[in-house]
Order: structure tokens, then C-alpha cells, then sequence
């Protein structure tokens, strides 16, 4: 029933999708574009801080639409409001709420993206989803699974934010850019089209959050109040007030609202007693690291302590490790220590170019 | 690749003899007196017993701006500041009735029956005679039921209450006599009677109070012409437009339902007072949005009643008020079959229906 030949891009108006549904295109693919409806917030429209283009705002939808009319493919806004607050949304307020710092892309490529989208293509009779990600998808013959491997332009590497999809869903995925060596090629192709380079900033973060306010968004979405505490050292000595748990990650320094005449990072927080400690340099060092909601993809899972390389955020530099299973949880042994080692973020693995797998951090 | 348009609830394309009768006009300098003319001939169409009809930019202008100054006028005067509507209405209509409630007017929507007409028990059961405005859409755009005014216009009589139908959806689809009625004000859209978009018209029985500057501008005059032309037609033609539709309509039920794919269609769309042309179909497989794009690949044009041109896709609250969850809501489409659709155009959508869902 499914047309191999049929593909769904997830379409923003952006450089990488478009460049992406282009490529396509020009290997021959029945190609049809989708904007993803993802997220409305009345206050940031009615305030107009959504102007400049974040995910969700009208104007990506017009760039997508544009787009597409000069790829010369079909083009469709669908809705994923519900899917993408059930599951990316309530999942970041959430996590904010228990002390944590979430990775909310993570969690839309897992549930919105090459779930309800690639549900959706199937309903369009199209075999596979395609997106501007930076990743390489193939099947591997003598693993008899389908494997991820970094990008060719590795500074724009995302296999960070894949590390658990499941073998169905890569089955399933295309991700056209992967071959391109840099971004600037990838620009370079996306010049013929009318593409707002400039609206769309790569590093933009969080695309339900466009004025980067997360606090903000917080107290207008979250259904729980920001209750200030205390900040503590190491040894559990009052050090200050904070202004809420929702405002700190483990390794920050800035914004405390405290002096001390020596460096102090947020080495922990303490979600049950409301707390932040805070510790010097080498506190927010961390040697072992614990990780629930494993996934693995060139193989089902570990049975034996396994040697690889980890990172655990998506701007960390990969480092040696052993992991090692104990039930549901993972055991993450540094070689060396590790720079705040931060709850709610995902720890992913390497073997060179091959990604495989991840798990969320955990406080322990 | 073959065209079908089937959403007519939508929009409608322009008829050829309405765009004979306004061509001279694109040239001409209009005269005030042309659109007397037109107005009076307006209110004796629609047998207004008096009153006045205002030209505006939409039904979306005219919904807007009648409902603003009737809550502001009746506040004015000192009367209540409930304002009742129906779970059913308009976009238009709620984004108004929204700033209205953070102005801190009291709006109530009164719910319909799962057949999607209003729940008058439950109209009673709010309604109060300090009402200051009630407004009803006549015929739902999505379901196309018709509402019950002429009740609740009765239940008005003898009060302050003003009384305001969207009769966007209605015109050119039943008949409309506004004394019959017994509303005080009543919105109408040119293009969804083969006129052009842009122009629009709201009637108001006692309009001393209501002020039509703001809303009217200047008129444009030759689209005017259209609207009145298009009007006209319409008039002559509702009973075998009427009959064209159902007949059609009926074919299309026929069909879907012989496909025997469990779908069900909503509302009461075979009723004599339902909506000629509108049929709002409910398929358990697949989702009502990519329905419609599996439609477009085959050129039939259909909505899924919650589309809009924004992109901005929610489930239809309208759909939802007639009981159905969410995640159901999103698996209906909306068909609407104009004076244009012929035999041919239905049975081919049949035919391409059984090809998507059941291979």
C-alpha cells in the first residue's frame, strides 16, 4: 500500500528543510511538504515577540508555503497542537518542575516528528519521512539493522537529538542533508530559493520559547507556582535565597544574584526540599552518571559492560566511558569527570561515527 | 488532471451574469442613489417590515461590528450585561463575544443537541430578560443545521433584548423573510452566493443607535451591483437550487454509505431545514486532514471544517459540541455541493473515496 517512492517533509520555510525537499525532489521522490502546526502562545503573538519566526509562528508557514511552490511541490499546515503539548510541552514543564533541564527536541523527534508525522505520511500513502536533519540513516546487512552515523558536516551534527529512535522509525526516515559537508553548502544550494536565511537562527533553542524567556513561559503555561528557597554549599549550610528551582541548571554560574569572592556553580538541585547547592569548581565535576529510558540502535541492548564514548549535552564534546546495565538504569563511568553532569539532559553514546544510544540523566 | 470543487461553504466562484451586471460599473462614478436603490430593494427581498441595510467589507465586518456596538449601546442604556450565543458559532462571533468577556460582559453559550440544533430548554434555563444581546448563527456552516430563531425570538419579545443572526451560511440556502424571523440585526456575505468576496451586508432594524461609519467606508460600488445581482438570482432560484443540492446530497450519502466503511454522517443533513448543500462526514480510519489532501491528489477540493486559510488547524468546536471527543472531531470532512456540482462530479468522488479506503 505504502509508495516507496512517496516521501513527507516536515517543511519550516527554513535552509535545511527546504534544501532537503529539494534534494529529493531532484532524486526522483514524489515529494510533499508539511509545515507542522506545533504551538500556539496568545501571549507571545499578542505581544509580538514572535515577528522574527520561531517554529511556530504564521510567517513559517508562508516561508514553507513559498518554498514549496518554487520546489514545485504540494504543500499542506497540519495541525500537532495536541500531540506536540501532550507530549513535548507538558514533558518540559514537567521536568522543570522536578528540578530538571529538559531536552524538549529530544522528545519531539522521538513523538511528533516520526511518530504523528510519519503517521500522517502514512496516510498520504507515503513510505517515509524526511526532515532537515544533520544524520546519516542506513541499514547495516550484517547487523541486520538500520544504524545512525554522524553527519559529513560534523559541526552541524544532530544525531544527538535521534539517539532513541526505534528501528521502525528509521526504517522509515530519509535525511537528505547528511552527505553535505558543511552548512555552507547546504546554503549555497538553498540561495535559489526564497529562503529567509537570516529569520532563522540555528541557534534558537527552543522554538515554543522564542524570546528565550523559559521562566516566563513557565509561569504562563505551568500549573504550579515558582516558590523561592534557598541556595545551600555542599555541607548544607544556607548560603541565600533563590527565586525559584525553575531558574537554575546544574553548572551555572551567572545570574545567581549572589556574590561569594570565588567562583560558585550550581552543582545540584534538590526538588523535594526546594533547594539549590551550589559548590566550587571542582564540585561540578562529576566522574559516574546514572540514565533511565535507555535506547539502543545497532543492537537490542548490552549484556556485558561496554566501552564507548558519551556525551551528555548536545553541545559536550564526546569522552571515553563504560556502561554498564543495572535493570532499568544505566551506569555511566567517566574516564575522566565530567563538567555539569545535568538531570533531565540526555547522555548519548558513541563508537566513533556510530551513534549508539542514550538515555535521560538522572539524579541519584 | 480533473477539478471538483466541493466547497461551496467555503467560497463560491463568481456566475457569469453577475459579472455582466457589474463590469459597466467598474468604470462609472457612483451615485448615492444607486445604493438607496439597492438598499431598499435589500430590505424588500428580504421582507424586512422596516429598518435599514448597511453595506460593509464581510460578514466577518458585519458579525464584528454589530455585536461591539450592541453591547456597548445596551450597556449604554444601563441594561444586563449577559450575552448569550450558541456553542456553535462563528469564529467571528467568539474572537468578538472573547474581548467582550474580558471587557467584563457576562457571555453564555448555550449548548446544542447531539442533532446539532440549540438545546432551547437550555437557552430557557439562561436566558433572562436583562439579557443585553443574544446572537444565533441561522445555518451552521459546518453541519448546516438550521437554528430554531423564530423561538427565540419569542422568548425576546417584550424585552430590551437585542437579537442578532449570522445568517452568513443561510443566504442563497433557505428562505430568509427577516419580519418572519423577528430579529433585530442580521449578517450577510456576497461570496457565498456566487458573488464577489469583499462585500457584505448587515441589517438592523432599529438603527438609530448603530453607527455605520467605521464598518462601511466606501462602498465599492460595482461589487455592490454584484451582491444585489447575485441576490436576485438566488431568490428565483432557491427552490430548484434547494432541490439540485439535495438531490445531490442524497446521491453522495448513498454512495459513501454503500462503501460500508463504517463512516457516519453528522448532524441531521437529510431534514428539510438542514443546509441544501452541506454534509459533514465522519470516517473512523483516517484523519480528516489528510482525507482532504488524499481528496486534493485526486482534485477534489474539500475542508475539513476546521480548515483555515491561517494554517492555524484546531479540532472543530463545532463538531465537539454536538459530542464528539477530540481525537474524532479530527476525523470528519466537511462536503459542500453548490449549483455548479453536477451528477457526474458526485459519482466520480465516490468512486475515488472507494479507491483510497478500501484499495
Amino acid at each position: 500500500m505504502l509508495n516507496k517512492n512517496r516521501v513527507v517533509v516536515g517543511m519550516s520555510g527554513g535552509v535545511d528543510s527546504t534544501v532537503a525537499a529539494y534534494q529529493l525532489k531532484q532524486m526522483g521522490y514524489e515529494v510533499i511538504g508539511v509545515n507542522m502546526r506545533l504551538w500556539q502562545d496568545d501571549f507571545l503573538e499578542d505581544a509580538h515577540l514572535l515577528k522574527d519566526g520561531g517554529c511556530c509562528s504564521l510567517s513559517s508557514v508562508e516561508d514553507a508555503r513559498r518554498v514549496c511552490e518554487q520546489i514545485g511541490i504540494p504543500f499542506y499546515a497540519l495541525d500537532f497542537k495536541g500531540v506536540f503539548k501532550e507530549t513535548v510541552v507538558d514533558y518540559f514543564i514537567d521536568a522543570y518542575q522536578k528540578g530538571e533541564t529538559p531536552n524538549p527536541c529530544i522528545a519531539c523527534n522521538k513523538y511528533v516528528k516520526f511518530e504523528a508525522l510519519l503517521e500522517k505520511a502514512h496516510q498520504l500513502g507515503a513510505y517515509y519521512v524526511a526532515t532537515g536533519h544533520y544524520a546519516k540513516i542506513s541499514y547495516d546487512e550484517a547487523l541486520d539493522r538500520y544504524i545512525v552515523e554522524k553527519a559529513s558536516a560534523v559541526a552541524k551534527d544532530q544525531t544527538y537529538a535521534l539517539y532513541n529512535l526505534t528501528q521502525e522509525q528509521l526504517k522509515h526516515i530519509l535525511m537528505p542533508l547528511s552527505e553535505f559537508q558543511s552548512k555552507e553548502d547546504v546554503r549555497a544550494i538553498a540561495a535559489q530559493f526564497d529562503v529567509q536565511m537570516s529569520r532563522k537562527s540555528d541557534s534558537q533553542e527552543i522554538c515554543f520559547v522564542p524570546d528565550q524567556d523559559y521562566v516566563g513561559f513557565l509561569k504562563r503555561n505551568g500549573n504550579f507556582d515558582i516558590v523561592p528557597g534557598v541556595f545551600v554549599d555542599t555541607e548544607g549550610n544556607t548560603l541565600g535565597k533563590h527565586q525559584g528551582i525553575v531558574n537554575y541548571t546544574v553548572g551555572q554560574r551567572k545570574g545567581l544574584g549572589l556574590t561569594f569572592g570565588k567562583p560558585m556553580y550550581v552543582v545540584d538541585i534538590d526538588p523535594d526540599f526546594n533547594k539549590v547547592v551550589l559548590g566550587e569548581g571542582d564540585a561540578v565535576f562529576k566522574s559516574t552518571l546514572w540514565a533511565k529510558d535507555v535506547n539502543f540502535i545497532p543492537f537490542d541492548d548490552i549484556n556485558a559492560p561496554y566501552s564507548c564514548e558519551a556525551k551528555i549535552r548536545y553541545s559536550a564534546k564526546t569522552a571515553p566511558c563504560t556502561i554498564t546495565r543495572h535493570g532499568e538504569l544505566l551506569e555511566v563511568a567517566f574516564e575522566e569527570p565530567q563538567r555539569a553532569v545535568t538531570p533531565g539532559q540526555a547522555v548519548v553514546f558513541y563508537k566513533g561515527e556510530l551513534l549508539v544510544g542514550g538515555g535521560t540523566i538522572i539524579r541519584k | 488532471m480533473k477539478r471538483i470543487y466541493l466547497d461551496y461553504a467555503a467560497t463560491t466562484p463568481v456566475k457569469q451574469e453577475v459579472v455582466e451586471a457589474m463590469l459597466p460599473y467598474f468604470q462609472e462614478v457612483p451615485e448615492r442613489s444607486q445604493i438607496e436603490k439597492i438598499e431598499s430593494h435589500f430590505l424588500k427581498v428580504l421582507n424586512a417590515p422596516k429598518g435599514r441595510v448597511f453595506f460593509n467589507g464581510g460578514g466577518t465586518t458585519s458579525d464584528c461590528d454589530f455585536i461591539l456596538q450592541a453591547a456597548y449601546f445596551q450597556r449604554l442604556r444601563g441594561y444586563g450585561q449577559k450575552i448569550i450565543a450558541s456553542t456553535i458559532e462563528h469564529a467571528a462571533i467568539y474572537k468578538t463575544l472573547e474581548r467582550l468577556a474580558s471587557e467584563g460582559f457576562d457571555v453564555q453559550l448555550v449548548p446544542v443537541k447531539c442533532n446539532g440544533v440549540l438545546d432551547m430548554a437550555e437557552f430557557d434555563a439562561i436566558y433572562t430578560p436583562d439579557t443585553a444581546l443574544v446572537t444565533v448563527m441561522m445555518m451552521n456552516n459546518e453541519i448546516g443545521t438550521r437554528q430554531p430563531i423564530e423561538q427565540i425570538s419569542e422568548r425576546l419579545m417584550d424585552h430590551p433584548t437585542l437579537f442578532h443572526v449570522d445568517a452568513v451560511q443561510a443566504l442563497g440556502s433557505t428562505k430568509i423573510d427577516l419580519g418572519l424571523l423577528g430579529v433585530d440585526a442580521a449578517s450577510f456575505s456576497a461570496h457565498k452566493i456566487y458573488a464577489p468576496k469583499g462585500i457584505g451586508a448587515l441589517y438592523v432594524k432599529d438603527p438609530w443607535w448603530y453607527d455605520a461609519i467605521l464598518s462601511s467606508g466606501c462602498i465599492n460600488l460595482p461589487y455592490l451591483i454584484g451582491f444585489e445581482k447575485a441576490l436576485e438570482l438566488s431568490t428565483e432560484r432557491l427552490a430548484l437550487s434547494c432541490k439540485h443540492r439535495r438531490a445531490l446530497k442524497l446521491k453522495l450519502i448513498e454512495g459513501l454509505e454503500a462503501l460500508e466503511i463504517g463512516l457516519k454522517v453528522l448532524g441531521d443533513p437529510l431534514s428539510l431545514d438542514a443546509h441544501p448543500g452541506i454534509l459533514n462526514v465522519y470516517f473512523p480510519m483516517i484523519d480528516g486532514d489528510s482525507l482532504v489532501i488524499n481528496y486534493d491528489f485526486k482534485g477534489i477540493a474539500i475542508s475539513s471544517g476546521s480548515a483555515c486559510s491561517s494554517g492555524a488547524l484546531n479540532a472543530s468546536h463545532v463538531i465537539k459540541a454536538i459530542g464528539l471527543s477530540e481525537k474524532d472531531a479530527k476525523k470528519c470532512v466537511r462536503f459542500s455541493i453548490g449549483d455548479l456540482t453536477t451528477e457526474a462530479d458526485i459519482e466520480y468522488v465516490i468512486e475515488q473515496t472507494k479507491v483510497m479506503l478500501k484499495g
